[in-house]
């Protein structure tokens, strides 16, 4: 019993937790991986942001180019002066619509420098006469601006020619990258190449310092740890590390946490972003669920611990009234005793007086009419009003024995202990016990003993067994004002049956009546004193005794068959089981 | 025949004295364990009736300390408890019978004439007392605490059986009221002539066929009463 009951605790407790983790670990790895989501996209955004910064300086420069070379293309003297006095063009090129090189003049002997462009920019001068897609996919939005106009070469003068096209060309001479701005006009198309050193130089002026200014409002707020150390780095074709800022130092191999290519001319740059790896993990929020798991645990353990104190206490309470009201029934006993000694020794004192006095009258008055014969209605009052008094008490020793009886059982269990005797001799002295009053509710008796044998059985248990049954005939069956007591001895068992004429037992019933503290509810035994333990306890004793108790069916009234085992000699006192044996062996006699 | 009561709750000590006195047995009486002991080193009783429950000296100690100067001493106990363990306890100690309590008068007189029976069976041979009397058409059987008419048993008791070998013995002679009391009652008996004419209106409601018309026990006005044989 204790047992389940903790069993059971237990799973109530551990079910909730057991779900509320495997909950609580889904949801934080559902959490992780929209953290590490948001991260990305934050170290993502930061370095578009980088991006941005430098395509808006190739925007600027562009335009700043094209601005320019709407006062360049159509005079060369023009373009070849703004060669040579723009600081960041490093050479130019001009070709007619032919293929012709118009610029450096293919005729006239060409400068150490310029040779070298040419001979480098020949794949250059291929693609652009051949307008290979190579040329045309320059053509493109940036990602982003927002750049000041640089101031342009050119202060004045009207545009004349506007490029028709124009973006960048980029190639690998060696390790060095090279880039040229084209565009064309309607009938020439230009190329200046840059100088590298400049534009990165120029680039880096422009990047931040520190990562700090990077950071992005919006993720702030939801996510705590973005404000870690970071470092970006702004890496080149050739792998080598162009220029890096921020507080946060990567270990050796770390990989970067975002990574983000260039655009053109760019375009084989790329950003890498770098900070601890070991923000992603939500450790906080780990941390969370732990604790909400462990509190919700205390919480049911506690509760649970509560129950079990509580319902530990009602057994206790159960167990010490139950003990209470066998020791009050001990104590009851002993006054009882006296009661019921002193009221049959005043009976018997009583008795022998009126005797006594009877035989006097006789011997003075001769042949007066007898009295001795008279039955107990015609007793003196005081005779009537102290076997009135005597009766009660056996009741009450009755009542006592039941209570005591049934706390027994429910505590170490009923024991029968068997002894010799005659079977009729103990269903006469019980008769003899109900026969005062049942006489003086005008009952007719039907008694038909036949168990004479001496058989071992246990004469209390029996007892108990038929006070009760004549209880409930007394007590329930007044009305039918008969009472019919038989029986019978087998070979191992015998049987005794108590009938009467009342006005019976519902059928429905038949099985709840030997049900302890179950009481039949009806106008006949409302007002009826009773504990609902009698035929409990009676069957209980019965099956003890190797036998059973059972209601039989009877045209009218209530009908117990009382079964028990009765072996002739001790040796055989192993009451056979009751499903080897069952309560219908003997025929049943109606 | 000597009784030793030891109980210590006095109303039920002297409501079982006096059921055991209108028995006709002598009592000695113990509030006790420790005065059951010494009481019944000094006066030998027959046997004896003990509760479980006394304070000092429980019954089954007492029990014990008696059973280790006389072993075959018949003993009751008397006892409010019905659990299986006491009368377990009890039969290992050797207890002849058990009073369990709430005891009414009929059950104590069933078993101390059962008891009593046993005893007067072991005695039967030592003892003077014949096996069976004779009185008209009754045989009585002293021993058996028993009496016979036709097929028909009737129960008797100690001091009926006194009673009617008394007047058996003095057969055809009347028997004082004085006579009978010392014999019958005992010395100690304060005499109280309506307690004997009311134990022989009883006896004679047992054994007489007709009680108003006795046979056996004749009223000899003024004198006493007489068995004519």
């Amino acid at each position: 019993m204790q047992k389940r009951v903790i069993m059971t605790l237990l799973v109530i407790v551990l079910i909730p937790i057991l779900l509320l983790g495997v909950m609580g670990v889904r949801m934080a790895s559902n959490e992780q991986d929209v953290i590490k989501h948001q991260q990305s996209a934050l170290y993502l955004s930061r370095l578009e942001n980088v991006d941005s910064i430098i395509a808006g300086y190739f925007s600027e420069l562009e335009k700043k180019i094209l601005a320019d070379s709407i006062y360049i293309s159509n005079d060369i003297e023009k373009f070849a002066r703004y060669i040579k006095e723009e600081p960041l063009v490093k050479n130019g090129i001009v070709f007619d619509a032919d293929g012709n090189r118009v610029y450096p003049q293919n005729g006239k002997s060409l400068s150490n420098k310029e040779r070298i462009f040419i001979e480098k920019s020949r794949m250059f001068q291929q693609e652009a006469l051949d307008e290979s897609p190579a040329m045309e996919q320059q053509v493109q939005t940036r990602r982003t601006t927002g750049y000041q106009v640089s101031k342009s070469f050119f202060k004045a003068s009207p545009a004349i020619e506007k490029p028709v096209k124009y973006g960048w060309y980029t190639w690998f001479s060696g390790i060095d990258q090279n880039h040229i701005f084209w565009w064309k006009t309607n009938d020439k198309t230009f190329g200046v190449e840059l100088f590298h050193a400049r534009l990165i130089s120029d680039i880096i002026i422009l990047l931040p310092t520190t990562t700090d200014n990077l950071h992005v409002s919006k993720f702030k707020s939801n996510a705590s740890n973005l404000g870690a150390a970071a470092l970006i780095k702004l890496i080149d074709n050739n792998n080598s590390v162009i220029y890096q800022w921020g507080e946060y130092i990567p270990q050796k191999q770390q990989k970067y946490s975002a990574m983000l290519l260039l655009e053109n001319p760019l375009s084989s740059w790329k950003l890498e972003y770098y900070t601890d790896k070991k923000s992603y993990n939500p450790v906080f929020n780990q941390f969370n669920i732990l604790s909400v798991l462990i509190a919700i645990g205390a919480i049911l353990g506690g509760l649970a611990y509560y129950l079990y104190r509580e319902h530990k206490r009602e057994i206790i309470l159960g167990k010490q009234r139950v003990n209470f009201v066998s020791q009050i029934s001990h104590e009851l006993k002993t006054p009882l005793t006296n009661i019921r000694m002193y009221a049959e020794l005043l009976e018997d004192q009583l008795q022998e007086e009126l005797l006594h006095e009877e035989q006097q009258i006789e011997e003075q008055c001769g042949d007066m009419q007898s009295l001795s014969d008279q039955d107990y209605d015609s007793d003196p009052k005081y005779l009537k009003h102290i076997k009135i008094i005597s009766s009660e008490s056996q009741r009450l020793s009755r009542l006592i024995a039941n209570i005591l009886n049934f706390s027994k059982s429910t505590k170490s269990g009923l024991k029968i202990h068997k002894t010799k005797g005659e079977i009729d001799t103990v269903v006469s002295v019980v008769i003899s016990k109900f026969e005062p009053l049942l006489i003086a509710k005008g009952f007719e008796f039907d008694i038909q003993l036949n168990a004479r044998n001496a058989v071992f059985f246990d004469h209390d248990a029996l007892e108990q067994i038929l006070n009760n049954l004549l209880s409930n005939v007394e007590k329930y069956a007044a009305s039918g004002k008969y009472l019919s007591i038989s029986t019978m001895q087998g070979n191992e068992y015998s049987t005794i049956t108590v009938q009467d004429k009342g006005p019976g037992i519902p059928a429905s019933e038949h099985l709840k009546i030997f049900r302890p503290f179950y009481r039949i509810s009806s106008r006949l035994t409302d007002g009826v004193s009773g504990t609902g333990i009698g035929l409990s306890i009676a069957k209980d004793l019965a099956i003890l005794h190797g036998g059973g108790l059972k209601l039989v069916s009877f045209e009218s009234g209530a009908c117990f068959r009382l079964k028990i085992h009765t072996p002739e000699n001790p040796a055989s006192d192993k009451p056979v089981s009751e499903k080897a044996m069952p309560e219908n062996a003997i025929p049943e006699k109606e | 025949m000597k009784i030793l009561v030891a109980e210590d709750d006095q109303y039920i000590r002297e409501g079982i004295v006096e059921i055991l006195q209108t028995e006709g047995y002598n009592t000695i009486i113990a509030n006790d364990g420790q005065e059951a002991i010494d009481l019944f080193a000094d006066h030998k009783p027959d046997f004896v009736l003990l509760d479980i429950m006394m304070p000092e000296i429980d019954g089954y100690e007492v029990c014990k300390r008696i059973r280790k100067t006389d072993e075959h001493i018949p003993v009751i106990f008397i006892s409010a408890k019905s659990e299986e363990i006491d009368k377990v306890i009890g039969l290992e100690l050797g207890a002849d019978d058990f009073i369990v309590k709430p005891f009414g008068t009929r059950e104590v007189i069933a078993r101390i004439r059962a008891i009593t029976r046993r005893c007067l069976a072991k005695k039967q041979d030592s003892v003077e007392t014949p096996k069976q009397i004779t009185m008209k058409d009754l045989a009585i059987f002293p021993n058996e605490l028993r009496a016979q008419r036709g097929g028909k048993y009737i129960e008797l008791s100690l001091r009926d059986i006194n009673v009617l070998s008394l007047l058996f013995k003095m057969k055809g002679k009347v028997v004082s009221r004085d006579d009978l009391f010392n014999e019958c009652w005992g010395r100690d008996y304060l005499p109280n002539s309506r307690t004997l004419d009311q134990h022989i209106s009883k006896l004679r409601k047992q054994i007489e066929l007709d009680p108003k018309d006795p046979k056996i026990i004749q009223t000899v006005h003024g004198a006493g009463y007489r068995f004519d044989g």
